[in-house]
C-alpha cells in the first residue's frame, strides 16, 4: 500500500497546472466558479486541446490514442481540474461509447469512430432510458426491425442527456421480441442526423436544458452499426455500467464543491460571527468531509485494483450511490449556508455580468438551482435504489 | 380536549378546495406565470370577493373572527394550490401590524386590506436577521431639518404589486414608520424571479426625501419589535401551515404514482422497500400535522408560542424537507421534469426552508426560551 507522491507524481501535477493555466479562459473559469455554465464550445475547445496535448482519454490504451494512465495519474488529473473548475468531460463518447468499442468492437468500427471520439470531432448521447423503461432497463420497447442489410428502428427513449448536442447516440434496442426481456437486446450506434429523429427538449426543475426526449420513427441504421453480436447487447450494457459507476461518484467535483463551501461559510455570518464557526454549522461540514475522504479512499482502492487488472465489478455500485448522496448534500448545505440568496433564479447573461443583476454574493449564485437539479443525481445512471439490487445480488449473494 | 376541526374549519377547507380547484389548478397556474400582472389583481379580488383577506381579522374591522385556527386551515389549502400570490405578505404581515397599532388610521388600512381595495407591503427581509436589516438596511439623514434616506434591501417579499410601502426606519434611536405610496420615479425597485416563481425584490433609496405628510408613526424600539416579533411568529407558522397542504399533497402524488407506475411487470408500490418508504412519509406527514395543531394553540402564550413556530420551522427543515426529496426520488426522472407538478411542490418546500429563519436558527431559539 503506497499513495505518496514521487517525484514523477508531483512533476505530472504541475505539467496538469500549467496545461489548465495555459488553455482555460480565466474569464469563464470565474464564471463557471461562480456557478455559471460552459457553453458547448467552450467545452469542445477544451477537449481538443487535452487531446493535442496527450492528456486525453485517459482510461484508453496508448495503441488506440488513449494516455493510458496510470490510477494515480488519474486522480491527480480529477482532483485538478476539479479544483480549477474546468469544463468536464462528457462521458458519452470518451468514457462510455469509446472503451466499448475498443473492447467489443471490429476493426471497420474502431477505425470509424475512435478518431472522432478522440478529436471531439463526434458529441455522443447515450439511447438507453423509455417512458416504460427506467430502472426496469431490460424491458425496454424500442424495436430494431431487420431489412436486408439495415434495422428500421422505431421508439422513443427518454432522459437522454445533450441529446440536442448529438451526432451520434449509442442505443440499446429490441431485436428480438420472443427471447426473455435480457436477451432480446442489441447495442446499436445510430447518426442522429438520419431521417425520422427527432429531439424534443425536458426541461428540469432549476429551468435548465439538459435531457431530452428523442423520438425514433422508421429510423434506418445500417447494421454494420450493431456493437458484438445481435441479441447480446445486454453483455455490453452492463460492461459499460460498470465503467460509468466509477466515474459518476465525481469525488474530485464534491471535493472541489466542499472547498467552495468552506470559502462560503468563512464569508457569511451568523450571529455577527463567521458562520463557520458556528459548532452546527461546523459539524455538519466535518460530517461531508467526513463521507466525502471515506468515498475518496474507498474509489482509490477500487482504482488501485483495477491497476493490477481486476475489472471494476459491482463493487463500484457503491460509489455511485455514495457519490450521489454527497453531490446532494453538499448543495443541500450551500444553499442553507447563502440563505434566501440561493433562491433567486439566474440565466447565463445575468450570470456574466455578475453583482450588477444578482442581488447576493457571486458566491450564491444557482446554488438554489443547483439543489434542484442534482437530485437527479440519485436517480440516473441507474437510480441508487438499483445499485442497491445490484449489490445485494452480486456482492452480498442474496 | 378537542383537535380536530370545528365546524367553521372544515367549512373554509371545503369552499377553499372547492374555488381552488376550479380556479388554481396546474394548468391555470401556469397561465398566471405567463400573465403575471393581470392575473394577480383578478386573483387578489378574488381572494377578497372569498373573505379570505379578512380571516386574519377581527369582526369590528370587517375581518371575519380573527381565529388562528381558521386562518391556518386557510393557508392549508393556499399551500396546496401553490399559490403565487404573497398573501402572508400583502395581508397577513400588513395587516396585523395596522392590527396592533390600532389607531384611527390604521384601522381604515386595515379596512382596505380586508376589502382588497388597496394593497400595502410591510419593508423588510425575511430572514432570522430581519431586526438588524430593518436597524442598518436604510439610513437616515437630516439636513437643513429635512429627513432623507439612502439604503437598500436585497430581498424583499410582496413588492410585485402594491400601492402602500410601510416602511420602518431607525432614527434617533426610534421607529419611525412611513407610509409610501408606490411611485418607482422615487426609489428603484429590481425584481428577481425565486426558484418557485414567487417575485423577491431588490429596493433602493438614494436621498429619497421623506415627508412629514407620510409619517404614519413613530414608536419606540423595543415596543416596535416586540409587535413585529409576535407578527413574524404568525407569519412563520402561516407559512409552516401551507407547508404542511405542500407535504400532503406531495405524499397524495407520491402514493397514486407508486399505485400506479409499473416497472419489473409489477406496480413498484408492491415493493417492500418502496412500501416503507411510504409509511415513513405517512408518519412524517401526520406529525407535522400535529406539531401545527400544537404551534396553533400557542400562539398568544409568549414563551410557548416561540418555542413550539420554532418546532414547526425545525421539522419542515429536517422531516419534511427529507421527505420531498424522497418524493422526487420515487417518482424517478419524471420528478426532476419541470411539465410534472411534483417538482414545483418540492421547489416551494425548498423555498420555505429557507425562508423566515434557517433550521439551525430555529434549533437554537428553541433551546434557548426555556
Amino acid at each position: 500500500m503506497n499513495l505518496n507522491y514521487t517525484e514523477a507524481d508531483n512533476k505530472f501535477r504541475k505539467e496538469i497546472k500549467d496545461f489548465i493555466r495555459d488553455n482555460l479562459s480565466q474569464e469563464a473559469q470565474k464564471r463557471v466558479s461562480n456557478g455559471g455554465k460552459y457553453t458547448k464550445d467552450e467545452i469542445i475547445k477544451w477537449q481538443k486541446d487535452l487531446f493535442k496535448a496527450g492528456k486525453f482519454a485517459y482510461n484508453w490504451p496508448k495503441e488506440y490514442g488513449g494516455c493510458n494512465w496510470t490510477p494515480m495519474q488519474r486522480y491527480i488529473f480529477d482532483q485538478e481540474t476539479a479544483f480549477a473548475n474546468t469544463p468536464q468531460i462528457v462521458p458519452f463518447g470518451v468514457t462510455m461509447v469509446g472503451p466499448v468499442i475498443i473492447e467489443f468492437g471490429t476493426k471497420k468500427q474502431k477505425e470509424k469512430f475512435l478518431p472522432k471520439i478522440l478529436n471531439s470531432e463526434h458529441w455522443w448521447c447515450q439511447g438507453y432510458s423509455e417512458p416504460g423503461s427506467g430502472s426496469d432497463l431490460a424491458s425496454l420497447q424500442t424495436k430494431a426491425l431487420s431489412d436486408g442489410n439495415n434495422y428500421i428502428i422505431n421508439g422513443t427513449k427518454t432522459w437522454t442527456t445533450l441529446a440536442q448536442y448529438a451526432d451520434w447516440m449509442f442505443c440499446l434496442v429490441r431485436t428480438n421480441t420472443e427471447a426473455k426481456p435480457q436477451e432480446g437486446i442489441s447495442f446499436l450506434l445510430i447518426d442522429m442526423n438520419t431521417k425520422g429523429i427527432k429531439v424534443e427538449p425536458i426541461i428540469t426543475l432549476d429551468d435548465s436544458h439538459e435531457i431530452n426526449t428523442v423520438y425514433l420513427e422508421d429510423v434506418v441504421v445500417p447494421k454494420e452499426n450493431l456493437i458484438y453480436q445481435e441479441n447480446k447487447g445486454w453483455t455490453v450494457a452492463k460492461y459499460l455500467l460498470s465503467h460509468e459507476r466509477t466515474s459518476i461518484a465525481q469525488v474530485a467535483r464534491s471535493k472541489s464543491a466542499i472547498k467552495k463551501l468552506k470559502y462560503i461559510a468563512s464569508q457569511e455570518t451568523y450571529d455577527n460571527k463567521p458562520l463557520i464557526s458556528n459548532i452546527r454549522f461546523r459539524d455538519k461540514l466535518t460530517e461531508l468531509e467526513m463521507d466525502m475522504h471515506a468515498l475518496e479512499y474507498s474509489e482509490l482502492r477500487i482504482l488501485s485494483e483495477e491497476a493490477k487488472g481486476t475489472a471494476p465489478g459491482p463493487e463500484a455500485s457503491f460509489l455511485k450511490i455514495r457519490g450521489s448522496e454527497l453531490q446532494q448534500k453538499i448543495s443541500e448545505l450551500t444553499l442553507e449556508a447563502v440563505g434566501y440568496f440561493g433562491l433567486l433564479k439566474t440565466n447565463e447573461s445575468q450570470t456574466e455580468k455578475s453583482n450588477e443583476y444578482f442581488p447576493g454574493p457571486e458566491y450564491a449564485t444557482n446554488t438554489g438551482a443547483d439543489y434542484l437539479n442534482l437530485r437527479k443525481t440519485t436517480i440516473y445512471g441507474g437510480s441508487n435504489e438499483i445499485q442497491k439490487n445490484i449489490l445485494s445480488k452480486m456482492v452480498l449473494g442474496l | 380536549m378537542n383537535l380536530s376541526l370545528s365546524e367553521d374549519q372544515v367549512l373554509i377547507r371545503e369552499s377553499a378546495e372547492k374555488f381552488l380547484s376550479d380556479n388554481y389548478s396546474f394548468e391555470k397556474r401556469r397561465f398566471f406565470l405567463e400573465n403575471k400582472k393581470d392575473s394577480h389583481n383578478n386573483n387578489w379580488r378574488s381572494f377578497a370577493e372569498l373573505g379570505w383577506l379578512g380571516i386574519a381579522f377581527k369582526e369590528e374591522v370587517g375581518g371575519f373572527d380573527g381565529n388562528i385556527n381558521n386562518l391556518m386551515t386557510l393557508m392549508e389549502s393556499l399551500g396546496s394550490a401553490l399559490v403565487l400570490e404573497p398573501i402572508i405578505f400583502n395581508n397577513l404581515i400588513v395587516g396585523k401590524l395596522f392590527e396592533k397599532f390600532s389607531n384611527e388610521n390604521s384601522i381604515k388600512y386595515l379596512k382596505e386590506i380586508i376589502s382588497g381595495e388597496r394593497v400595502y407591503s410591510l419593508l423588510f427581509s425575511p430572514n432570522e436577521n430581519y431586526k438588524n436589516l430593518i436597524s442598518n438596511s436604510l439610513r437616515v439623514k437630516n439636513n437643513k431639518d429635512k429627513l432623507y434616506v439612502s439604503g437598500k434591501y436585497n430581498f424583499v417579499l410582496g413588492l410585485n404589486e402594491f400601492d402602500y410601502l410601510l416602511t420602518p426606519l431607525l432614527f434617533e434611536d426610534k421607529i419611525y414608520v412611513y407610509l409610501l405610496k408606490n411611485n418607482m420615479d422615487s426609489y428603484d425597485i429590481r425584481n428577481f424571479e425565486t426558484i418557485d416563481s414567487l417575485i423577491s425584490s431588490q429596493i433602493e433609496f438614494n436621498s429619497f426625501e421623506l415627508k412629514d405628510s407620510d409619517l404614519f408613526t413613530v414608536v419606540n424600539k423595543k415596543d416596535f419589535f416586540e409587535k413585529l416579533d409576535y407578527i413574524i411568529d404568525y407569519a412563520t407558522l402561516s407559512m409552516c401551515s401551507q407547508a404542511l397542504g405542500i407535504i400532503d399533497t406531495m405524499y397524495k402524488l407520491t402514493l397514486e404514482y407508486c399505485k400506479t407506475r409499473e416497472q419489473f411487470g409489477k406496480k413498484i408500490g408492491s415493493f417492500q422497500v418502496i412500501q416503507h418508504r411510504l409509511v415513513d412519509m405517512h408518519i412524517v406527514k401526520e406529525e407535522m400535522r400535529s406539531l401545527n395543531y400544537m404551534a396553533q394553540l400557542s400562539m398568544e402564550d409568549e414563551n410557548y408560542r416561540k418555542k413550539n413556530i420554532s418546532l414547526n420551522k425545525l421539522f419542515l427543515g429536517t422531516h419534511a424537507k427529507k421527505m420531498a426529496q424522497d418524493c422526487i426520488q420515487l417518482h424517478g426522472g419524471m420528478g426532476v421534469a419541470k411539465e410534472m407538478n411534483i417538482g414545483h411542490y418540492f421547489s416551494r418546500i425548498t423555498t420555505f426552508c429557507s425562508l423566515f429563519g434557517s433550521t439551525d436558527y430555529h434549533k437554537e431559539r428553541y433551546a434557548s426560551n426555556d
